[in-house]
């Protein structure tokens, strides 16, 4: 995608919040509606032709579809297609690298039902209302659903299987010294189970994508996605293109410098959310299958409640936390035994143990994890992913465990503080809690309110609460590819497939670029998201600066070490004869010893045949270091809770992050308070509600699945503490959009206890559950 | 959504006229009617538009009181200066619910009319003897937790969500009706009906029947009144339990008058004589209240997953009771409970 909106010199904004901070610079074409997103497309956009298509989904979520009478559907003026199981292309199975659903389930090939909501036609027609009151008309007959069906945790205990690899592949099984032992042993003991509810995405943006064949059978789709170059893999094989570069592999593949063929183009230009969510969805396949039987271009949006089955989610979980401590609360064992909900196809569980594995030294460490295959869609990435989940389980018994010993549950996070990565013993490459803790107690007040269980209650009665929590999320970095041309003109042009799902990466890499060109930040322009440009990665797991600013920097500084090579050597230039690295670049300007200086529009307009072109690879070792790398925070969370109806209200949520450099603090701020935001979602309001006889997600629309609104939402404050992880990472930068929802949960559950004497050990704390205790 | 017609009347006789055919739906603010077409829960054969009919108005009353035009908007109902000095209870309750942009568009008949949110009814893939008589009621067993406590039956255990139309039951209101048959007032409390065998039937309205006006007979509940709603989440969310009291309290602060009536636990805003009976001539009381609150839900039934409205609603109308009694209302823009 080459940015078509007006420069961000012509924006006019009121002046910048913070130095180093420069505003979005697509913020002023989302907000009047110029920015493009998939589900805006016209036919004027596509040659001229652009039909609507339309899913139809399961009322049924187990046994065989009997029949599909499209009779009535396809008799309506306008209905081009109507594609079922019957009539759909055979596709060629997939791989997905990140575990989802189509990997192991591809839509329309068989009779079969797999879950609720499952996609059995798709409808095509010349307008959108059409399409909708076609598919309104098709007839599914289903056999009778299976009777050991399980939708559920409590359902489906008994499909229970350990899980070996999590996540994208750290342990599920880790056991450090003896610590069923040493549990047993100690003199302090907490075992605590705790229950998470599913919740679904919620992302503004729906599932969308528009999908067009040109003569030579080449296949171009746009839609929001997180990862563009996979998804062409994947259409490349379902549709049999015979692609030499492959999932899993692609990664290796970049390394080794593989031309891609590029028959099938993926283009994302904007993502209105992600979150994990928009990966590699069934409707990747389901628009270029119905196109293709048309011969027409066709767009299909997913509705609402089809968000809810035709995308993932994060699912429920069970949890059992043993803590075993001496009797100065230091940790002898930390055993974590989790069950996760996993769809019935699609590889992916949640990375649970993040919090046991890597927050606090303990000599004796268990993590168990298991999974059971429900007959649901699949879970998948989503915020976080487990380590909220996690966080909130582990942070809870630590809590129960300071009361118990009648600690302070600041000083028992301290005296349990890991100086080096407790299931690894790495050093870490930084690691600034101390301070976040610091900084965090001072805001909230922590040490100025009553530490007395129940002791504390607001002028009108309510009764008051503080807790805490750590915040962890892991600080990964993935290959990526950046070209960085600049031009006659002295202006930069930057390439790279990432992807701006709302996170400011447009913004970002913009400013990143400059800054190492040493360009003004209206000279440097950005083209992302299309798998014509180099291959960009994977924009998840926090780690779009970490992948794709590292290829931007190198190449950025490669562009800049040849420039300043070609004007000391060009003898026009007033800068001729010095050596380079006399000099620096500032604004647009060459500047050496003794205020020589030439713009570098000047140096590049006596060239114009001969711009200057770099590209740099990155992340070879795949994250991989020799220290331990994780970003922490700490979580406080201030909550009344009114003693009659026992309804929570955050009054305050203050987050001290430690994310090694800022780049640009507003949008960083931004990231942090939103995730805080979900947090404080996941810990008293989001869940997603299933009829557990039918396997339906029921609350499938955004009156229903309760998010915050402004009302819930406390004040919030984000404090970036100062961390200098410059061994970490070229750029210094650690991963933290999803630091922030980490801790959340737990923060208010402790809050919560502290306020009323409640342990409440299960997600969403939701009034009925305070009630529930006798009063 | 199924292709329907669309008349717009331009008359209340034209209106009516149109609106006596069966499976015809008149369309005012269509803030919930809308939903239900894409839903297709409702799939009507054609639509009234009655929104240019001369229903926009609140006008004052000989006795006193106020007529409220059935199109004035829920917005312009509750910010009217009239409605805020006479009757702060409704004006608060009708703050409480939606969001500002419902309520700019949806409309004081449309709020009576208003369908449940019960999630089997929006299914149509579901049982539901409201939408389709006789198919049997998938609530019963299934996911209950926002459902009724009172006044249910075997066929149907659906709420009414309006919270304006709870304050509208305190304050006595009178429905104003136009039909084939002509006019005629049917007092808020027999406008609603309970579920009985007929769930579909939401109310008592007679085919073709039109609101064109609800009247607020004089009052002087402007000082010790309050809507209470209690819900998840804070804004743009139905009540778990919502509690409307206006009491009038003599100089040494006995109650000399007292309504109360419950939202969010019943398929009708929920009142009840014996527990006002309870309050006249008492001095407030956690005693009193709480006796109140046992008579006004005497009979209440849990679902299961809904049994923790029993406690939640004794709790908030005794807290109700004490925020009228006080004079200290629930605020509706800052909405912590007080």
């Amino acid at each position: 995608m080459v940015s078509d909106y007006s420069s961000p010199a012509n924006a006019k904004l009121p002046p910048l919040p913070a130095p180093g901070s420069p505003r979005r610079l697509e913020g002023h074409d989302k907000l009047t509606g110029r920015a493009r997103y998939a589900g805006d497309f016209t036919a004027d956009l596509t040659g001229g032709v652009l039909d609507a298509a339309v899913v139809v989904t399961s009322t049924q979520a187990t046994g065989r579809i009997l029949s599909i009478d499209a009779r009535a559907a396809s008799q309506l003026t306008g209905v081009r297609l109507v594609l079922t199981h019957e009539t759909a292309p055979r596709l060629h199975s997939v791989m997905a690298t990140n575990g989802a659903e189509i990997g192991d389930l591809l839509p329309l090939q068989d009779d079969k039902l797999h879950y609720y909501g499952q996609a059995v036609a798709v409808v095509v027609a010349d307008t959108l209302a059409t399409a909708r009151d076609a598919a309104a008309l098709v007839q599914v007959t289903y056999s009778a659903p299976e009777p050991d069906a399980a939708f559920t945790l409590a359902q489906g205990r008994g499909r229970a299987q350990d899980v070996k690899k999590v996540g994208a592949g750290d342990p599920g099984q880790v056991q450090v010294g003896h610590p069923e032992k040493a549990f047993a042993a100690a003199p302090h003991q907490v075992d605590m189970t705790f229950d998470t509810a599913a919740h679904h995405h919620n992302a503004m943006e729906p599932g969308a994508i528009v999908a067009a064949w040109d003569a030579d059978g080449g296949l171009t789709v746009h839609l929001p996605t997180q990862f563009s170059y996979g998804d062409a893999v994947i259409l490349g094989e379902a549709f049999g293109f015979g692609l030499k570069e492959r999932l899993p592999n692609i990664v290796a593949q970049v390394l080794g410098g593989i031309e891609f063929h590029h028959k099938v183009r993926v283009v994302s230009t904007m993502t209105g959310g992600a979150f994990g969510s928009k990966n590699a969805n069934v409707h990747l396949l389901l628009a270029p299958m119905a196109a293709k039987l048309t011969g027409r271009p066709v767009k299909l949006v997913l509705d609402r409640a089809q968000t809810f089955t035709l995308m993932p989610f994060r699912g429920e979980m069970h949890q059992r936390i043993r803590l075993g401590a001496d009797a100065e609360g230091r940790l002898q064992a930390v055993l974590h035994d989790a069950l996760l909900a996993k769809g019935t196809a699609g590889q992916f569980v949640a990375p649970i143990g993040e919090g046991t594995t890597k927050v606090y030294a303990t000599p004796n460490l268990g993590l168990h994890v298991q999974a059971a295959a429900l007959d649901t869609n699949a879970p998948g990435w989503m915020r976080g992913p487990g380590a909220p989940n996690g966080q909130f389980a582990l942070e809870s018994a630590l809590d129960t465990l300071a009361h118990q010993l009648d600690l302070d549950p600041l000083e028992i996070r301290l005296r349990n503080y890991a100086e080096t990565e407790p299931d690894t013993g790495k050093e870490w490459s930084s690691k600034a809690l101390r301070e976040c803790y610091a900084q965090g107690a001072a805001r909230v007040g922590w040490h100025h309110r009553n530490p007395q269980v129940g002791s504390m209650r607001a002028a009108n009665g309510r009764l008051i609460g503080y807790g805490m929590a750590t915040a962890i999320y892991p600080t990964l970095q993935l290959p990526a590819r950046a070209r960085v041309e600049l031009g006659a003109d002295g202006r930069a042009v930057v390439q790279t497939a990432n992807h701006e799902i709302g996170q400011g990466m447009i913004t970002a890499f913009t400013q990143l670029a400059a800054e190492t060109l040493g360009l003004p930040l209206e000279h440097v322009r950005l083209e992302w998201g299309d798998t014509r440009l180099p291959y960009g990665g994977m924009t998840v797991g926090s780690m779009t600066t970490l992948s794709g600013g590292a290829a931007i920097l190198e190449a950025a500084q490669q562009v800049q070490k040849a420039l300043l090579k070609r004007v000391v050597t060009d003898k026009a230039s007033p800068l001729h004869g010095l050596a380079p690295d006399e000099l620096r670049v500032e604004n647009g300007h060459m500047v050496g010893p003794g205020g020589a200086s030439e713009s570098v529009a000047a140096a590049m307009a006596r060239h114009p045949e001969a711009p200057i072109r770099e590209e740099a690879t990155t992340g070879r070792t795949m994250g991989h270091s020799s220290y331990g790398r994780e970003a922490f925070g700490a979580e406080f969370a201030v909550v009344s809770v009114d003693p009659d109806t026992m309804h929570v209200q955050v009054e305050r949520l203050v987050g001290a992050f430690a994310g090694g450099r800022i780049l640009n603090p507003l949008l960083v701020r931004s990231q942090l308070m939103g995730s805080m935001v979900w947090g404080l979602g996941q810990a008293l309001l989001e869940q997603s509600e299933m009829d557990e006889r039918t396997g339906h997600w029921l609350n499938d629309s955004l009156g229903e699945a309760l998010v915050p609104t402004n009302a819930d939402v406390a004040d919030i404050d984000v404090i970036l503490v100062e961390e200098d992880d410059s061994r970490g990472h070229p750029l210094g930068v650690k991963g933290l959009g999803e630091l922030g929802i980490t801790g959340v949960a737990a923060a208010i559950a402790n809050a919560i206890y502290h306020a009323t004497g409640q342990r409440i050990t299960s997600l969403p704390i939701t009034l009925d559950k305070l009630l529930a205790t006798p009063h | 959504m199924r292709n329907f017609g669309y008349f717009r009347a331009a008359s209340a006789a034209e209106a009516v006229q149109a609106g006596a055919t069966p499976q015809v739906h008149y369309l005012a603010g269509g803030t919930n009617l809308v939903d239900l077409l894409k839903y297709r829960v409702e799939q009507p054969e054609a639509l009234v538009d009655i929104n240019r009919l001369p229903y926009g108005h609140i006008e004052e009353l000989p006795d006193g009181g106020l007529r409220l035009g059935a199109l004035v908007t829920n917005a312009a109902t509750a910010y009217d200066a009239r409605v805020q000095a006479r009757y702060p209870l409704l004006s608060s309750a009708i703050l409480a619910g939606a969001s500002a942009q419902l309520r700019n568009a949806a409309t004081n008949g449309g709020n009576l009319n208003q369908r449940t949110r019960c999630p089997y009814f929006y299914d149509v893939a579901a049982a539901c003897n409201k939408r389709e008589p006789g198919s049997g009621c998938a609530a019963l067993g299934g996911h209950n937790r926002d459902l009724a406590i009172l006044g249910t039956s075997e066929s149907c255990i659906a709420t009414f969500p309006s919270d304006m139309c709870v304050a509208l039951r305190v304050l006595d209101a009178q429905v104003r009706l136009l039909g084939p048959a002509g006019e005629r007032v049917v007092p808020i409390a027999e406008y609603h009906r309970l579920p009985g065998a007929e769930p579909w039937r939401d109310n008592n309205l007679l085919p073709g029947e039109l609101v064109t006006a609800i009247d607020l007979p004089p009052t002087d509940f402007g000082q010790h009144y309050t809507y209470l709603k209690i819900r998840d989440r804070l804004s743009y969310a139905f009540a778990l339990v919502s509690v409307a009291v206006a009491l009038r309290l003599d100089e040494a602060g006995h109650v000399l008058d007292a309504h109360l009536a419950l939202g969010g636990v019943a398929h009708k805003p929920w009142r009840v004589s014996e527990a006002e009976d309870l309050l006249t001539g008492q001095l407030p009381s956690a005693e009193v209240f709480g006796a109140a609150a046992d008579a006004l839900l005497a009979g209440a039934k849990g679902q299961g997953e809904n049994d923790f409205k029993l406690v939640l609603a004794r709790r908030a109308i005794v807290r109700a009771c004490w925020q009228a009694a006080a004079g200290t209302p629930q605020s509706q823009s800052d909405k912590h409970i007080r």
